[in-house]
């Protein structure tokens, strides 16, 4: 039952994050989205189990309070998050190159696995991601899962690419009394080194 | 009435909203949109108009993406089809989830998670996501306020990205610095204490529970028997 | 109680082992109310967290050696005990998250130990008038300011009654009213609960004769707080020096609230800021500081009135919080961002920054990041300067720098305006003009060391503020202390006499004492005995009555409230306890019939805060088992009907001058009759109607029981009238649900209903 409460706030710190972020990118008006900050953090630093918590509870706030169709993408928040704690052993994080790659991979996977919830529950829509990318597409006169996959293609990778980036330098410049509490995870033991 | 009550109705009215034939089902969601934008919010907490874009934005993109030819530049009849059922499931999920976040309290759903036996560790990292949400909103706009204040410029796109990076920093170390007080705070209070825990706000089912869910069943047993799309 | 031997802390990091403090050893004894203190960076913090045993949960990279012990009981870190409390000194990252009003948030505490909610209930009110949350207890969390917020922690740390309470630098965000009182209920805790206070605070902060004892860490500096003046003063040769031409900012008929339903926080307020200019901003918790910050900044818009800067001066602010500024990996950068290096020198020189340069801010104390806070503030050359509690977290040599740079400020025509409650601040300051906020006039506090003329002593804080209601509370009011009534005489000091519950007790003997036949082979029990005061009054009557033999066994339902490490405390071999675990009061009377087993004297105390079938369960349980001669004397008190009962006949209320010489030893509450007086009058009109039941109208259900009563063998003596009009709402017992909702609606809480019952069986 007990737990350590420090890891129980930041998972759910990583989940408002990666809410908190969009509308940080919206105050300052910027054309990315960033919605998996928090889900690769949390993924990197205590586990995959903690980052696809902290994505699908992320999804669970947006539900409730912008788009609720958004928890139908929880697969898509448990793959990044299974995928970006597996890159952490090719350097994922720890090297800068390491993570654009990483970031690239992560963008065409999250890319291919919501292009079936779009299409075949929401017709199309998807209130989070890459709509009207999606529009141009099929407006082009591809059929709809076509679009929809090379709508997500067309954004996923550059957005996942600023948010390993982004993950990169923050985990880079964590402040040495914080780093103590991630003790196990890879990429600090690797930063120490 | 009980939580567990308007969980039950809002997921009897989707039920009903998906399983009923064409005019029927547009009569129901039509019916649930009314009432859910124009009940009142029991808490400090309104996403209706927010609700209200998201809904607009997604007919529009489905009628664009479904509705029409491109290349002939026509409406696509059949497609319209598919645009109404889609935007019957979108507007029935919008509307009961508009409904349960304005009627339910955050006290009663702590309420409900301890009635159901929750986890300490599942109940925590809900209602801390939730706490932090608007800690992170308010946190978001001091820190770019203080940083506007020591003079990171924030003009065009470009330095709007490049102060992306020192606010993300700022929100994140400082917000990590809290957490571990936070959670010193938290354990503090009792969190971990062994044994039955008491709830201020006590749950009762009363007669209007046992009334909402009864004709909530009847009306989903009887759309089973009389064969909707899912039968 | 509290002992540690030999105790270190030191911070481990890749970058090698910083040592914190070493060798520190005390020990302290229930009841004391000890004060810690020392510089910036020697461990406050960590010493208070290693207490608690909550390092890991701090920072796992805090290694320690050395022993503690709580009660005899080695402290696990990690393994934090339950009879341990925390309150951390940033008031906005205590919330749990878990409720959003700030009435149910003053509740976790109890609710995470189990203790059902009608106890809540009446603990809580007597504790959020005690900390003037009353008025603001059905608000919303987050409209809360600091203060209010910090108030609202200690007091539901209060609320669970710890062993070891922890105070961590919480002076910074309460006014100086109420941190005297803050001590004056401190004090009586630890007494009253037997528990050790610990409050850390900043060398300078607090006189050290509030404290039993004071623990100062190692490092503390010689700078002494009568040092700070002189040194303040040295530098501040140009006293004389003439405000610039015109005013820099001009504040004109502003009015503010944050919304319709809260009080104006401004009305009408005109405030000239002239060139150069120092203004103390002053005032109670929650009169509208740091919104003053805001609205200069524009974060908030006035709702009436303007607010004008001078043409081409920029207005900067210090924020409460100092973690918002920082984005560079060192000091250094962080000061030279965005101005020139010899400035950037000269403010860290100031501020005593320099050593630090090439350091993460984020590693830093938090003293030193609220001072490089400042610091960046002061960076780009304001006009006006708004610092909002600028010596929070500062040591000795914290204000000093502190000050030395406000000076320098000032005499490079910055105006500051600066928000504090601290007096080593307003003492230096003497010269500046003062801007008084809040309704109620606002003592100035003095520091020892400095003179603030024009100002009031401290001791006399704001009345009505917090001034003590204790002396004509009404009967509902007294209610509230039934379980928690410990509170009042911890405030009350010079009341030597238990608690409520012993009160009860003490009465019942002296008024029973010529009929009681307890022999021999008598058993006696307290039923609902809850912290024990009225056990222990039994048995020292019991003692000196000569029957010293007889067994004496408390009952009651809630192990959490009456835990068995202060139970050991008590250590009368004569006395039993038992206790079921659980939270249901229904699980009373099995109770009673076990520990009855064959026939028993009774002598029971009950205050009935539970539903009736229990009530009834409970009498029956009772009746069955009592023996020919025994006794059986419940008390189920209402406080609100006592009046009523009074007006029928039924009672007298017996006047304090009416009362025998006996009966004033069992309170001496200030100020005159209180509702005890009251009850005290109560006893021997009812006791007298023997084998009795008195129901009042607070039964309203009662033609479902009647029966059962009677079969109880008692007799039913009367029914009050079940309800009128005016009394709709707050005396029905059965509708309490609704009762709480529509009180929870307006904000004021009443006593919950309970009856009274005085039986007494021939």
């Amino acid at each position: 039952m007990r737990g350590d409460p420090f890891k129980i706030s930041f998972i759910a710190f990583c989940a408002a994050l990666n809410v908190g972020i969009a509308f940080l990118v919206q105050l300052l008006k910027l054309p990315i989205y960033l919605d998996s900050v928090g889900t690769v953090l949390a993924a990197v630093l205590i586990g995959p189990i903690s980052g696809a918590v902290a994505g699908v509870l992320a999804l669970l706030i947006i539900t409730i309070t912008t788009a609720p169709t958004a928890i139908a993408y929880s697969c898509t928040a448990v793959v990044i998050a299974v995928c970006s704690s597996f890159f952490t052993r090719f350097k994922f994080l720890a090297n800068i190159w390491a993570s654009i790659f990483g970031g690239f991979l992560l963008g065409v996977i999250s890319a291919l696995v919501s292009a079936p919830v779009t299409v075949y529950v929401f017709h199309g829509a998807t209130l989070v991601g890459a709509d009207m990318f999606t529009v141009l597409f099929k407006a082009t006169g591809r059929p709809l899962l076509e679009s929809a996959i090379l709508g997500g293609l067309a954004t996923d990778p550059v957005d996942k690419v600023a948010t390993s980036l982004l993950c990169f330098f923050l985990i880079k410049a964590l402040p040495a009394r914080l780093t103590s509490h991630f003790a196990g995870s890879r990429i600090l033991s690797a930063k120490s080194e | 009435m009980h939580p567990a009550t308007r969980f039950f109705i809002a997921s009897c009215f989707v039920f009903a909203a998906l399983s009923t034939k064409e005019p029927i089902n547009y009569c129901i969601v039509g019916f649930g949109i009314l009432y859910s934008f124009s009940v009142k919010s029991r808490n400090n907490f309104n996403p209706t108009k927010v609700f209200a874009r998201m809904l607009v934005f997604a007919i529009i993109v489905l009628f664009l993406l479904n509705g029409i030819h491109f290349h002939t530049r026509t409406i696509n009849v059949k497609g319209l089809r598919i645009v109404g059922d889609a935007s019957v499931r979108f507007a029935s999920v919008f509307a009961a989830t508009l409904w349960l976040v304005k009627r339910t309290v955050k006290e009663e759903f702590y309420a409900l998670m301890l009635s159901l036996k929750m986890p300490m560790v599942a109940t925590l990292v809900v209602f801390r996501a939730i706490w932090f949400l608007p800690h992170i909103f308010k946190r978001v706009r001091d820190v770019l306020l203080a940083h506007k204040l020591r003079g990171i410029k924030s003009s065009n796109v470009f330095r709007r990205s490049l102060a992306l990076a020192p606010a993300l920093y700022a929100i994140f170390a400082s917000m990590l610095l809290e957490i571990c007080d936070s959670s010193v705070a938290l354990v503090s209070k009792g969190i971990w204490i062994h044994g039955r825990k008491s709830s201020f706000i006590q749950l009762r089912w009363s007669y209007k529970d046992w009334i909402a869910v009864g004709t909530a069943g009847a009306i989903v047993i009887l759309l089973i028997f009389k064969g909707c799309n899912f039968a | 109680m509290l002992e540690v031997d030999n105790l270190a802390l030191s911070f481990v990091s890749h970058e090698g082992e910083t040592s914190l403090f070493r060798g520190v050893s005390f020990s302290f004894k229930a009841g004391d109310l000890i004060g810690v203190t020392g510089d910036s960076g020697t461990g406050k913090t960590g010493l208070l967290m290693a207490l608690g045993g909550y390092l890991p949960y701090w920072s796992p990279a805090c290694k320690m050696t050395g022993s503690i012990s709580v009660c005899g009981e080695p402290v696990t870190q990690g393994q934090a005990s339950n009879d341990t409390v925390i309150v951390i000194e940033n008031p906005y990252n205590q919330n749990t998250g878990f409720k959003s009003s700030v009435f149910e948030e003053l509740l976790v505490p109890l609710e995470m130990r189990g203790i059902p909610r009608e106890l809540m209930l009446a603990s809580a009110r007597c504790v959020a008038r005690r900390f003037g949350l009353s008025e603001i207890s059905g608000l919303q969390l987050d409209s809360l300011s600091g203060g209010e917020l910090q108030r609202l922690h200690i007091a539901s740390a209060l609320i669970a009654r710890p062993n070891l309470l922890l105070l961590d630098q919480i002076l910074v965000e309460l006014d100086p009213a109420f941190q005297q009182r803050l001590f004056k209920i401190l004090r009586g805790f630890a007494k009253e609960c037997k528990a050790i206070a610990l409050v850390s605070f900043n060398p300078g902060e607090v006189d050290f004769d509030r404290f039993d004892a004071v623990v100062t860490l190692p490092g503390l500096s010689q700078v002494r707080p009568e040092a700070i003046a002189t040194v303040g003063a040295a530098f501040g040769q140009t006293v004389s020096r003439v405000p610039g031409n015109g005013p820099v900012l001009k504040i004109r008929d502003l009015y503010f609230r944050y919304s319709p339903q809260r009080p104006w926080l401004f009305e009408g307020l005109n405030l000239d800021v002239l060139q150069g200019e120092g203004c103390l901003v002053l005032g109670p918790n929650g009169s509208g500081k740091s919104t003053l910050g805001k609205l200069i900044l524009g974060i908030v818009k006035p709702d009436r009135g303007s607010i004008v800067l001078d043409i081409g001066s920029t207005v900067n602010c210090a924020f409460q919080n100092p973690d918002l500024y920082f984005c560079k990996r060192t000091v250094q950068e962080e000061l030279e961002f965005g101005t020139d290096k010899q400035w950037a020198a000269k403010l860290a020189d100031l501020t005593g920054l320099s050593p630090y340069f090439n350091k993460n801010p984020y590693d830093l104390p938090r003293g030193f990041r609220k001072r490089l806070s400042f610091a960046i503030a002061a960076s780009c050359r304001p006009a006006v300067l708004f610092l909002d509690e600028p010596s929070q977290y500062q040591d000795a040599t914290g204000v000093a720098g502190l000050i030395k740079a406000m000076r320098f400020l000032l005499d490079q025509k910055t105006a500051l305006l600066c928000c504090t409650h601290d007096r080593r601040i307003i003492g230096e300051f003497s010269d500046f003009s003062r801007i008084t906020l809040g309704r109620e006039p606002f003592a100035v506090p003095v520091s020892k060391a400095g003179s603030a003329p024009n100002s009031r002593p401290t001791h006399q804080c704001s009345p009505g503020l917090y001034g003590d209601k204790s002396d004509n509370c009404d009967t509902r009011e007294w209610f509230q202390k039934t379980w928690s009534d410990a509170i009042d005489s911890w405030i009350d000091n010079d009341t030597a006499c238990s608690t409520h519950g012993g009160n009860v007790v003490k009465l019942l003997i002296e008024k029973t004492s010529g009929s009681l036949s307890i022999g021999p082979g008598s058993r006696v029990l307290d039923i609902g005995c809850g912290d024990g005061k009225g056990l222990m009054a039994l048995r020292k009557w019991l003692d000196e009555s000569g029957l010293s033999k007889v067994p004496l066994l408390g009952i009651d339902v809630q192990p959490a409230l009456i835990d068995h490490a202060r139970w050991g405390s008590i250590g009368h071999a004569n006395i039993k306890y038992e206790a079921a675990d659980a939270t249901d009061a229904r699980l009373l009377s099995p109770l009673c019939r076990n520990a009855l087993g064959g026939k028993a004297t009774l002598i029971t105390c009950i205050y009935v805060l539970h539903d009736e079938p229990d009530l009834f369960a409970m009498l029956k349980a009772i009746s069955e088992n009592i023996d020919e001669n025994g006794h059986l004397v419940c008390i189920l008190v209402h406080p609100e009907w006592t009046e009523t009962l009074a007006s029928k006949g039924f009672v007298k209320i017996v006047q304090k001058d009416s009362l025998n010489a006996g009966d004033t030893s069992c309170g001496r509450y200030r100020g005159g009759l209180t509702p005890n007086w009251r009850w005290l009058g109560l006893y021997p009109i009812l006791g007298d109607h023997g084998r009795t039941i008195f129901l009042p109208h607070a039964f309203r259900t009662l033609g479902d029981y009647e029966k059962e009563i009677v079969n109880c063998g008692f007799n039913i003596l009367s029914i009050a009238p079940i309800r009128t009009a005016e009394n709709e709402i707050s005396n029905d017992p059965t509708d309490f649900n609704s009762l709480i909702c529509a009180e929870y609606k307006s904000i004021a809480y009443s006593a919950p209903p309970s009856v009274l019952i005085v039986a007494k069986k021939l």
